[in-house]
Parts: structure tokens; sequence; C-alpha cells
């Protein structure tokens, strides 16, 4: 598949190279592109920002679902003992998987979460977190970003599961769940591009910000990063061409007109990414070439709450995640887009962190950016 | 670069098939005759427990366990754990997918062994009213006048005790004189030294293939005797003459051909063979519709309906499409089944989940979006596909077991906006029935993937 295009691939590879060295001379805009190495929630845990505690480890986390549906002691922790990073007995799976309870009979507890006892997650209460105001209010569940300090900051995503010792980080401190889903899932999904187009990167002035999933896969280099300066194809299908508008200003790129933003990943890490309302701040690093930022917005909580499900049985025991758990916050802190039928919110406002480096973009028609 | 924006509907092969099952010549083309692989009311089905490399099946433990359905929209879902492959092959099978079988103890020429109680248990695989036999397939005549299939001279049968598509109870029953019947489409086909076959899924069949499992294609008479097809160096250049060693011998369907520098050259038929300097990697097929005077050297065809077409997307490769070059998509509950979704090669649909859900994948309120893609009252199942009945009494085509659908959305032919369309699948409360039986063991959340069809 990939072969049978490769002379016009190849082709369009010149083309690309042409235009990105030759670019500033030949053309009014430059446009930079890169390739997505890191896509992550944006976590900012620090000391105190989770009052209530940090949520308990997927054992305890059993053991308190258990005990609410009656479980005697000495069972649960026959069945808790047995969990073994995994690889448990298909009895303690069937037991844990069929959690839930409906009228004294087993439920399937991630098909029917609700049927499972709420645990009651705690909630990230600290005053910042990074993001965006989304809905243009300040209200007390909003944050303060701490880089722009923009107020009103919409991230109820962070809020729902940030207390969760496997979501905590900071920007340079990759928080673990998100770091082990991207980290093994980018070598088989295919590759998220960005472009950046602007008449000047050196002045203050309109930028665009165009979105893209790739053909391609990513490939890494020696060291095990993501190589750069690889050559992507852009997916011709439009529904995964996003095309952002905003302003640069002292070297800053922010998106000032928020818009959807639609790509497609891969289940066991996002399924897709279908963000409304996204807004964006970006900064190429001169010394690197790299770009990272900050993307915001709403997407859907039931294809978050898919991140954990799809992994189910695996996911709660090896990286943490109680899925009933993530079910009862998510819905409870879901902020957006109510069902006009139910009342109940469908979507969560979010951010993530986003990080690219250098790499040729070419469309399938030879147009290269 | 003479495949930049080409959107090639490949299938007429196979059109001239769906009707009577002849071998594959499309009007007007200079196809080399390719067997089919199977005729119409023939079937190919997957084996319990995986098989044929591309296709799965629930292994047989998995088989005793009943899929569950999502009330929702009354969608069997079949838990992850039954859903791992195998790889047990494919076989021959009926219209309905049931399992054929051979009998040892049928030892003459078109001639049934089994009658009576042997036929009740073994129900002989009857040939449709209409159905013209050809090739390797050929009807006997039962004593009660019915017309038998058979294959290589061997009567057919199905097994009673067979429980669903892609069982075979029966092999290896009455002491190891049942058999069930092995889909091994190039079995028996004499190639020389340096000729392989290949199955190509542009051109929806086994196809000839060169040491480096590079396409072969076959040449007109025009190019015969040593002449290229063109006389400029630059045509040439494009299609190279497959060589054969000086002191090699015809062998089958083989022949040589002495050409003017002196060097010899292999042909298939009677047709001289190439590679396409078009082709860079082993599988490609970039020569189909470069030169009219060369074809791809087909050797055993599939079925395609008249209705349907294999269409060369330039971003995916073959995909299955309507004739007017619609894509066309199944719906499943696996995740790993497209590009868009993690894996560079989309990973087949077990057959028999698709079977289980026949045409309940989608629901009434689906059906707004996506459109049953309808076989016509005459159409007969074959090979790969299969017709399911609707509800309504129309008969919508199955590839592969999935029934296929067309979604609303595609504008134009090419259009793929339907694939990795999804819904989770969670209930809000207990009294919601997404399964319409009791808790069931399925290890990770529920969800539906619509995505397109690869052969």
């Amino acid at each position: 598949m990939f072969g049978r295009n490769l002379s016009s691939f190849w082709a369009a590879t010149a083309l690309a190279a042409c235009a990105l060295t030759s670019g500033r001379a030949a053309l009014a805009a430059e446009t930079k592109s890169f390739v997505v190495s890191w896509f992550l929630q944006a976590a900012n845990s620090y000391d105190g920002d989770c009052p209530d505690g940090i949520n308990p480890l997927p054992e305890d986390m059993f053991r308190i679902e258990l005990r609410s549906i009656g479980l005697p002691d000495n069972q649960i922790e026959e069945i808790v003992g047995g969990v073994n990073g995994g690889d448990a007995t298909p009895e303690v799976e069937d037991t844990l998987v069929n959690r839930g309870r409906h009228n004294g009979k087993p439920m399937n507890a991630y098909t029917y979460p609700e049927t499972v006892p709420d645990v009651g997650f705690h909630e990230v209460k600290g005053k910042y977190a990074y993001g965006f105001n989304l809905d243009g209010k300040e209200t007390a569940t909003n944050y303060e970003d701490p880089d722009t300090h923009e107020k009103g900051v919409d991230n109820q995503y962070w809020r729902a599961l940030g207390c969760n010792i496997n979501h905590r980080g900071t920007r340079t401190e990759r928080p673990a769940e998100w770091s082990l889903h991207w980290e093994l899932n980018r070598n088989s999904m295919p590759a998220w591009l960005i472009s950046v187009t602007a008449d000047d990167f050196t002045k203050d002035g309109d930028v665009t910000v165009n979105l893209y999933k790739a053909l391609e896969r990513v490939s890494r280099d020696a060291n095990g990063y993501v190589r750069a300066d690889s050559t992507f194809r852009i997916d011709p299908d439009p529904r995964w061409q996003n095309t952002l508008h905003g302003k640069i200003k002292d070297g800053a790129i922010s998106i000032t007109q928020p818009h959807e933003v639609h790509l497609s990943g891969d289940p066991y890490m996002l399924t897709d990414l279908d963000m409304t309302k996204a807004q964006a701040r970006l900064k190429i690093n001169a010394d690197d070439g790299t770009i990272e930022g900050v993307l915001g917005g709403y997407i859907p909580w039931r294809r978050v709450l898919f991140i954990y499900g799809s992994s189910g049985w695996n996911s709660e025991t090896m990286l943490g995640t109680d899925i009933p758990g993530a079910y009862h916050a998510l819905k409870r802190h879901a902020d957006a887009y109510p069902d006009p039928k139910t009342g109940m919110n469908t979507a969560i406002s979010t951010a993530f962190r986003i990080v690219g480096i250098p790499a040729y973009v070419v469309r399938m028609d030879a147009k290269a950016e | 670069m003479q495949n930049i924006g080409r959107t090639a509907l490949i299938g007429v092969a196979a059109l001239a098939l769906t009707a009577v099952g002849s071998p594959a010549r499309a009007a007007g083309s200079n196809k080399i005759e390719a067997v089919l692989a199977t005729p119409p009311g023939i079937t190919l089905q997957a084996l319990a427990g995986g098989g044929g490399g591309r296709n799965e099946g629930l292994s047989e433990k998995d088989q005793k366990k009943k899929p569950v359905w999502l009330a929702e929209s009354d969608v069997p879902f079949f838990p992850a754990a039954q859903t791992r492959s195998g790889g047990r092959g494919t076989a021959y099978a009926d219209a309905e997918g049931r399992t054929l079988y051979t009998y040892d103890k049928d030892t003459k020429v078109a001639e049934s062994n089994c009658v009576d109680d042997c036929a009740k248990a073994w129900p002989p695989a009857l040939v449709p009213a209409g159905v013209k036999p050809s090739g390797l397939w050929s009807a006997i005549k039962r004593p009660d006048g019915s017309k038998q299939w058979a294959y290589k001279d061997k009567p057919l049968y199905t097994y009673a005790k067979d429980k669903g598509v892609g069982t075979r109870a029966g092999d290896g029953a009455a002491g190891g004189t049942w058999h069930y019947a092995k889909f091994e489409p190039t079995a028996g086909i004499e190639l020389p030294y340096g000729i392989a076959l290949a199955e190509s899924l542009t051109a929806n069949g086994y196809v000839l293939a060169d040491a480096n499992r590079m396409t072969i294609y076959a040449a007109d008479a025009s190019a015969v005797r040593g002449k290229p097809a063109c006389a400029l160096s630059s045509c040439y250049d494009r299609w190279s003459p497959v060589s054969a060693a000086q002191l090699a011998n015809p062998i089958g369907d083989f022949t040589l051909i002495s050409r003017d520098d002196g060097s010899k050259q292999w042909a298939y038929k009677g047709k001289a063979l190439y590679t396409f300097s078009g082709d860079e990697i082993p599988g490609d097929s970039n020569g189909i519709g470069a030169d009219k005077k060369y074809q791809i050297a087909m050797v055993v065809s599939y079925f395609i309906p008249r209705e349907a077409s294999m269409r060369d997307d330039i971003a995916r490769g073959p995909l299955v499409a309507t004739a007017e070059g619609m894509t066309l998509y199944r719906r499943d509950t696996s995740f790993h089944q497209s590009n868009g979704h993690g894996l560079p090669k989309s990973t087949p649909g077990n057959q028999s989940v698709g079977r289980a859900m026949g045409t309940k994948s989608c629901d009434a309120t689906c059906l707004k979006t996506w459109h049953p893609f309808l076989a016509s009252a005459s159409a007969q199942p074959s090979g790969y596909w299969d017709i399911y009945v609707r509800p309504d009494g129309s008969r919508q085509w199955a590839y592969k077991g999935f029934a296929l659908y067309s979604y609303a959305g595609d504008k134009r032919p090419g259009d793929k906006t339907g694939n990795d369309i999804y819904d989770v699948l969670v209930a809000d409360s207990a009294d919601h029935n997404v399964y319409e039986q009791g808790p069931v063991n399925n290890p990770t959340m529920a969800a539906m993937f619509w995505s397109y069809v690869e052969p």
C-alpha cells in the first residue's frame, strides 16, 4: 500500500523539501510542520491540590467496591490477593468483572458501571490547572492556568481524575497513565501532525494552525525517541483535517477562534479526539525547533471513559484506574452539552499537553506544507 | 507515478462469473481465463478457531459460549475472549455457510455412495436451480433425481450435526472416512521453477508472481514471439520478460517462448509473461490498467457480485465498494479493524461473529444513515460473499460474514466518511437492558465500530 505510491510519495517529499527550504524566499507565508511526539492529559499536580487525599490504589478500590456489594472480608482478600498484576484466575477475574449488583444479581462492571457503588474519587480542588476558559464564565469549579494566569479555566477531566496517583504529573513529569497509553500505542497509531503557517514567525500577526492525521506512523531513532525530520502524508479524509485560526505574539501562538478538532487515534490511547470549542496555545522552541503547548476544549466523556474501558480488566489492574469509579467521576463532573432528553451533560472540559518535533508534511496531491 | 489519483474499479473479471460461474473473462478484455474459486451457491467460511490467515473464527471452546445480545440495537456481542484467532483454515461451504465434506467411500467418479440413512446424517450439497457447474465443479445425479455438487469428482455433503457456521464436527467421522472440503485454491497447479502463486487483494484472486514475489502480467498475442508490445525503449523498459532458463521445460499450462535475443521467456496459457517496472514491492499490481495489452496473470478468481467492485483506494489499497465505487462498510464489536485505529492493516472481522449478527447490526435508527447493500432476487452467494435475508424479505450482501452497508454521509465514489464511526455501549441504568442475558465475563467495555471493508 505504501509502496504503490512510492514514486508520487518521493516526488511529493521532494516538493516538500523544496517548499521548506526555499519557502522563505518564494512564498509570502511560511509554514513549519511537526509530528506530535507526546499527547497527554495536561497534568498540574502539586502539594495540597487534593486536600481530601490521593485516591486508593486499585486493590483498595476493589476492597471498597466488593465490601459495598456485601462480600465478606475473607473472600475479598482472597479475590484481591489473586489479582496478581492482571494475571488472575478466571474465577477472580469473573468476580471482579461482574462486581456490579442489581437486585442481588451480578452485573458487568464495565457495561453497567452504575451498578457498582461509587467509590467517590477525590477531586482536584487546587487553584491551578492547565486549560482555557471555554465558556467565558468564572465559577467555583474553574481553575487558574498556572502559566497564563487566565481565570475561569474549565478542566473538569482534571478535576475528576487528577487525584488518581497514575494521573499525577506536571509539565516535565509526565502522568503515568497517559504516558503508558501514549508510549505503548504511538508506534502503531497513525501519527498526528501540526502545521503552523504565518507571514513571519518573527513578527506579531495572524497564524493558522492545521492539525492532521497522517497515513504513516511515527518511527523511532536510536534513542527510542520519535524520529525528527521524517516525512508524513496527510490522510486525505477531510474529517481528520482541522484548521484553526489565531495570533502569534512575541513568538507565542494562540488560537483565538475556537473550533472543532477531530483526529483518529487508537482505542487503547484515545480512540479519537472529538473536541469542540477547541483552543490552543503553542510555542516553537528556537533551540531545537520543537513545538509545545496546550490544547483544550470539550470532549464526550464516554469516549474518555473508553480510554480506560477498552482495556477493561487489564487497565484496572495494571494501570490503576478503577473504571466504575472513573465512570461516576466523569459523569459527575461533565460540564457541557446536556442531552436534550435526560439533561445529563455529555461532554467534559479538558486540556492536553501536546509536543511536536519537526517533520515534513505532504498532501497526497503533492502539495507540500 | 502512473497511479496518482487513480481510482481503479477492479472486478470486471468477476462480472462474468455471477450468472453461471464460468471462468473469468470480462467482456472486451484479453484476460487469462482463471479458475473460479467457487461457483454460485458454494461459499468460503473460516473454520472455528480462526484460520485462513486472514480469517478469524471462534475456538471450539468459545463456540460453546452463546453470544449475548445488545438489546439496544439487537446486536450480539461476543466477549473479547471469544474472538481470539486460532488458525484452522477455510472450508468450502454451502449457501448457508455449512461446511462441506467428502466421503472416502465415494470411489466411483460422479456417483454418491451415501444414500438413505447415510444421506440423512450427511445431507448432500445440492446444486441450486439455474446454476451451471463448470471447471472442477460438477453436478452428479442422485438416485432421487436431484443434482449434487461434486468437486474434483468427489460428491459434497453437509453434516447434520454441525452446529453453526465454521464448525466441522464431521471431520474424521466414521473411522476417518469423512473429511471437510478444505479450500486450497492453488493445490495441484503446476508451476515452473521461479514462478509462484500469490494472493492479490486488488486483483481479487491468485496471480502469478516471480521469484521476487513481484506480480506477473500476461501479454496479448501481439507481444508474443519476442516482440515487445511497444517498440520504444521507454515502453520496453516498463515490461520486463519473465525469463526462463535455457534448459527449462514446459510444465502444465506454462510454455516457453524463444525471444529474438536468444533468451527464453515463460508463457502461461499461451501468453507471454512480464513484470511491470511500476510495481515497487511484492503485492503491487500497478500494472492493472497501465496498458491494455497487459493483463494481470490471474490463476484463480474470487467471486464478486455484479453490484460490487474492488476499489483501489490511493491511501488504503483495495477496498470493497459498490459497482459505482461507493465505499461499503461493516459493523463489528472489534476496534482492531481499521487503519485509523492502531494497525497498519486492519484485523479482519470474526466471520462467525458477523454471521451471528446477520442483518441485526443496524437498528431502525441506524438504518437512517446506513443503507443495506442489497442483492438482486436472482443473485447467488459464492466465495466470501453471503446473502442474508432481511426482516422485510429483501436480500443483503455480506462479505466474509458481515452484512454490508453504504453510508449516507458519503457523497462521491472514494469517500470513506463512515469509517471509524463508533458507539460506546455503556448503560447508565441497570434497567437499560444492554445485554439480553445475564452477566457475561467480558473483560472490556463494549463498543461497536463501523469500518470500511478490506478484501
